[in-house]
C-alpha cells in the first residue's frame, strides 16, 4: 500500500471515522500514516477546513482545481482520487480527462477557467505571482474570500501531492495516469507579474483578531513570541487558521520522533529551493531560537552540504529536496537509504510530512502575498542551493534519472484514451520510424540512429565533457533504447525519452569515474561566479572576429569551465534548441529550477567568453 | 523602478521572450539608464548566438560511422541470440 509499514488503528480511530463519513472510504493516503496518528488528526481538520467546508467557492470549483495541479505535478494518486471524486459530483471521464491534459478545453465556464489559471501559476510558477493575477480573479467577481480558498486549495493540493509521492501511497481506484502531453497555457508558463519581496501590504483582505480573543494567536505569540503574517493574512477564515494551529502543534512543534530541529532544517532547506525568501527568514529565526548560530542556518540554506552538518543530516535534507523538486524520482529506494543510516520508520514519516508541509506553506505564502516578519537576507543566496541537486544526484547515486518514471504505460485507461495516446504518437516525428522498429525494422532503427546521433554525443560530451566518454556512451544509449523501444509508448516525444536515456548514461559515467571529492572540486565557487565581473562593453559582431573553427574551440572551452549542471542547461536549450519546458522534461527539472540553472549557466559562459570579445571602452561596476 | 538584481533575475525570462509586458517595461525603463545592465544584457544575448552558431561538440564523421557500424552489428547479434525467458509477474508502480 505504500513504502512505509501500516499498524491497525480500528475504525473507531476518530479521523478515519471522520473520512469515511465526507468520502465513503478511507483513503490510502492516510492509511499509510497510521504510525503517526496525531499526524493524521491534524491533517484532517486541514482537510475538512480547507476542503469540505463550503464557504464561497463550490466543492466541484475546489475539486477542480485539486485535479488540474494534480496533473500538473504528475501525481498519480492524487489526480486518481480527485477524479473520482468528481465523477461523484456529476462530471464525465471525458471531462475530466480534459481537465487534466488542457482545462481550457474540457467545457468550464470563464470563471472557473480563470481560478484554475491563477491556481496553476500559483503552484507551477510561484515565484510570479503578484498582486495583477488577485486584480484578474477580482474582475470575474472572486471575492477575496473566495480567492483566499483558491490559494488555500491549491497549497493544499501541493500538501498531498508531496505526501502521496513521499508515501508511496497506492491509488484508491484504477489508477488514473497522468498524461504527460498536458497542454500548459501562456498565463501559466509566461509569468504576468514579478514576486517582490518587498510589498507594502499582503494581497487579501484581512480582519483583524487579538490573541486575546482568537486563541490561535494567542498560541503562535506564546510559542514564537510573535504571530506570523502569513496566519494574519487569512484571518477571513478563522476555522482555516485553527487547523493550521493545530498542525504547528502536532507536526512542528512536536520533538518525540524526529526531533524539532531537523523539522526547521526541512523547512529550512526546502523553502531555500522553493526561493520562498519569506519561509527562508522565519525558519532561520526559528533556528536562531532553537540554538542554531546565524551562520550555520545561513549556510544549511545555501548549501547544505557545506554546513557541518553529519552524513546523516545531509541524507535526510537530500531526501526531502528530492521529494520537493524531483518528486517523481522519488522510489522505496530512497526510504530504504534513509533506514540505512539509522532513520526510523516514524521519523522518515515525519519527514515526509514536513516537506509536504513546507510545500503547503510555501505555495500559501506566494499566493497571499505575506510581509516578511523578518527582514529577509537568502533571496540571492537561496538560488544557489536550488541549483546543485543534479550534481548531487550523481554523487550520492540516489537521484539516477530514472526513464521508468517517464514511459507512460496504457495501464488504467480507457479505449477512448488509448486512442488519444496512439494518435499523441502519430504527431511525434518519430512516430512512424519508431512503430517500423518495434516491427522489427532494423533499418528504421539506423533512421533513428542518424537522426540522432549528433544530438547524443552533444549531450554526452555536455555531462562527461570527455571525447571518449561520449563515444561509448553514444553506442550504449542507442543499443539501450533498442533493448526497452517496446515499452516506450509515446506519450513524451521519443526524442525527449532519447534525450534521458543519454543524460541518465552520462550522469553514470560521470559517477563511475570521478570519486567524491572531485565531484565536489566541480561544484565549488558557484555562489562568486554567479555574479557578473566582466561588465565591459562587447564588439558590435563578435562572431565576425574568430573563424568558425576558433569560434567553435572558444565556445568550448568555455563550456568545458562550467560545471556539468550548467553546461548540460546550456546545451539542451541554446546549442541544441529544446523549448523551456522539453528541457526540464528531459533534465527531470521543475521550470523555475531549469530557469535558475538556465541563467547561471549563460551568465558563466558569458564571463569565460568575456577576454575574447570585449570592446575598447569600460563601464563601472555593477549596483548591487 | 527595478534594481540591478531585479534585472539580473528576470534576464532569462527576457531573453527569451517569455516576459509579461508590465516586466518588460519595468525592465526597459532600468536598462535604458543603467549601461552596466545593458552591457550584461547585450553580452549575454551575444552569449546565446555565439553558443547556438559554434555547433559545439560536434560529432566527428569517422567517429559517427564508427558508431554506426558498431551498433549495427550489436544490433544484429542480439537478433540472433533467442529472446530471454521471463519469469514471474513483472513489477507494478505507479
Amino acid at each position: 500500500m505504500s513504502f512505509l509499514p501500516v499498524v491497525e488503528l480500528g475504525e473507531t480511530f476518530a479521523p478515519f471515522a471522520f473520512l469515511r463519513k465526507n468520502f465513503g472510504f478511507i483513503p490510502n493516503l492516510f492509511r499509510a500514516q497510521t504510525l503517526l496518528p496525531r499526524v493524521i488528526e491534524a491533517e484532517t481538520r486541514i482537510a475538512e477546513s480547507v476542503l469540505l467546508t463550503e464557504r464561497v467557492l463550490s466543492r466541484r470549483q475546489k475539486e477542480c482545481l485539486l485535479l488540474a495541479i494534480s496533473a500538473a505535478n504528475q501525481s498519480t494518486y492524487c489526480v486518481t482520487a480527485h477524479w473520482e471524486m468528481l465523477r461523484t459530483l456529476g462530471m464525465t471521464d471525458r471531462q475530466l480527462r480534459q481537465v487534466t491534459i488542457d482545462y481550457r478545453r474540457a467545457g468550464l465556464s470563464e470563471t472557473d477557467q480563470a481560478l484554475l489559471d491563477f491556481g496553476l501559476k500559483l503552484t507551477q510558477h510561484p515565484t510570479s505571482v503578484s498582486r495583477q493575477d488577485i486584480e484578474g480573479l477580482r474582475g470575474h467577481d472572486f471575492t477575496d474570500e473566495a480567492i483566499l480558498e483558491a490559494v488555500l486549495v491549491s497549497a493544499f493540493t501541493d500538501f498531498v501531492c508531496t505526501l502521496s509521492t513521499g508515501l508511496g501511497a497506492t491509488p484508491d481506484f484504477k489508477p488514473r495516469k497522468v498524461s504527460l502531453k498536458r497542454v500548459a497555457h501562456r498565463s501559466e508558463v509566461n509569468p504576468a507579474g514579478l514576486h517582490t519581496h518587498d510589498k507594502p501590504k499582503p494581497f487579501l483582505r484581512a480582519v483583524d483578531l487579538s490573541s486575546d480573543t482568537f486563541p490561535p494567536f494567542a498560541f503562535f505569540r506564546e510559542r514564537f513570541g510573535f504571530i506570523p503574517n502569513i496566519f494574519r493574512a487569512q484571518t477571513l477564515r478563522p476555522d482555516v487558521v485553527e487547523a493550521e494551529a493545530d498542525v504547528v502543534r502536532t507536526v512542528l512543534l512536536t520533538d518525540d520522533v524526529l526531533p524539532r530541529v531537523y523539522k526547521e532544517y526541512i523547512l529550512l532547506v526546502v523553502s531555500a529551493a522553493n526561493l520562498n525568501t519569506y519561509c527562508v527568514a522565519v525558519h532561520c529565526e526559528m533556528l536562531r531560537a532553537l540554538g542554531i548560530p546565524e551562520d550555520q542556518s545561513d549556510q544549511i540554506a545555501v548549501d547544505h552540504r557545506q554546513a557541518g552538518l553529519s552524513g546523516a543530516d545531509i541524507a535526510l535534507l537530500d531526501f526531502a529536496l528530492k521529494l520537493s523538486q524531483r518528486p517523481t524520482e522519488v522510489g522505496q529506494e530512497d526510504i530504504d537509504g534513509l533506514r540505512r543510516r539509522d532513520f526510523t520508520d516514524g521519523q522518515i514519516l515525519e519527514s515526509i510530512v514536513m516537506t509536504a508541509l513546507t510545500s503547503y506553506l510555501n505555495t500559501l505564502q506566494m499566493g497571499l502575498g505575506t510581509v516578511p516578519d523578518f527582514e529577509p537576507k537568502h533571496v540571492l543566496r537561496a538560488h544557489v542551493s536550488s541549483g546543485a541537486d543534479v550534481l548531487e544526484s550523481a554523487r550520492t547515486g540516489d537521484g539516477d534519472v530514472e526513464i521508468t518514471n517517464l514511459l507512460p504505460t496504457l495501464e488504467g485507461l480507457n479505449d477512448r484514451e488509448r486512442a488519444g495516446v496512439a494518435a499523441g504518437a502519430l504527431e511525434d516525428p518519430d512516430g512512424d520510424l519508431v512503430a517500423r522498429v518495434k516491427g522489427g525494422d532494423l533499418e528504421a532503427f539506423e533512421g533513428l540512429v542518424r537522426r540522432y546521433d549528433r544530438r547524443i554525443y552533444r549531450i554526452l560530451m555536455s555531462v562527461t565533457g570527455r571525447a571518449e566518454d561520449a563515444e561509448d556512451g553514444t553506442q550504449s544509449v542507442f543499443l539501450k533504447a533498442f533493448e526497452q523501444i517496446g515499452k516506450f509508448r509515446g506519450a513524451s516525444k521519443f526524442s525527449t525519452w532519447l534525450t534521458r536515456v543519454a543524460i541518465n548514461e552520462g550522469l553514470n559515467r560521470l559517477r563511475e569515474r570521478k570519486n567524491l571529492q572531485s565531484l565536489d572540486e566541480d561544484g565549488v565557487n558557484h555562489e562568486e561566479e554567479f555574479r557578473p565581473r566582466q561588465v565591459q562593453a562587447w564588439e558590435d559582431n563578435p562572431e565576425q572576429l574568430y573563424s568558425k573553427t576558433e569560434m567553435r574551440g572558444l565556445v568550448e572551452r568555455a563550456l568545458m569551465k562550467l560545471p556539468s549542471m550548467y553546461r548540460m542547461v546550456v546545451v539542451l536549450r541554446d546549442v541544441e534548441q529544446f523549448s523551456t519546458e522539453e528541457a526540464a522534461t528531459a533534465l527531470g527539472l521543475r521550470v523555475p529550477a531549469l530557469k535558475t540553472r538556465l541563467l547561471r549557466g549563460r551568465l558563466m559562459l558569458r564571463e569565460a567568453l568575456a577576454p575574447y570579445f570585449v570592446g575598447r571602452g569600460r563601464v563601472p561596476q555593477p549596483r548591487v | 523602478m527595478f534594481n540591478c538584481n531585479q534585472v539580473i533575475a528576470e534576464l532569462a525570462n527576457y531573453l527569451d521572450d517569455q516576459i509579461a509586458a508590465e516586466i518588460r517595461r519595468e525592465l526597459e525603463i532600468h536598462l535604458a539608464q543603467c549601461q552596466t545592465c545593458r552591457t550584461l544584457f547585450d553580452s549575454t544575448r551575444k552569449t546565446i548566438t555565439i553558443v547556438t552558431e559554434s555547433r559545439s561538440f560536434e560529432l566527428p564523421e569517422s567517429v559517427s560511422a564508427r558508431i554506426l557500424e558498431r551498433i549495427k552489428s550489436k544490433v544484429r547479434q542480439a537478433r540472433k541470440r533467442p529472446p530471454p525467458k521471463r519469469s514471474g509477474r513483472p513489477s507494478k508502480r505507479h
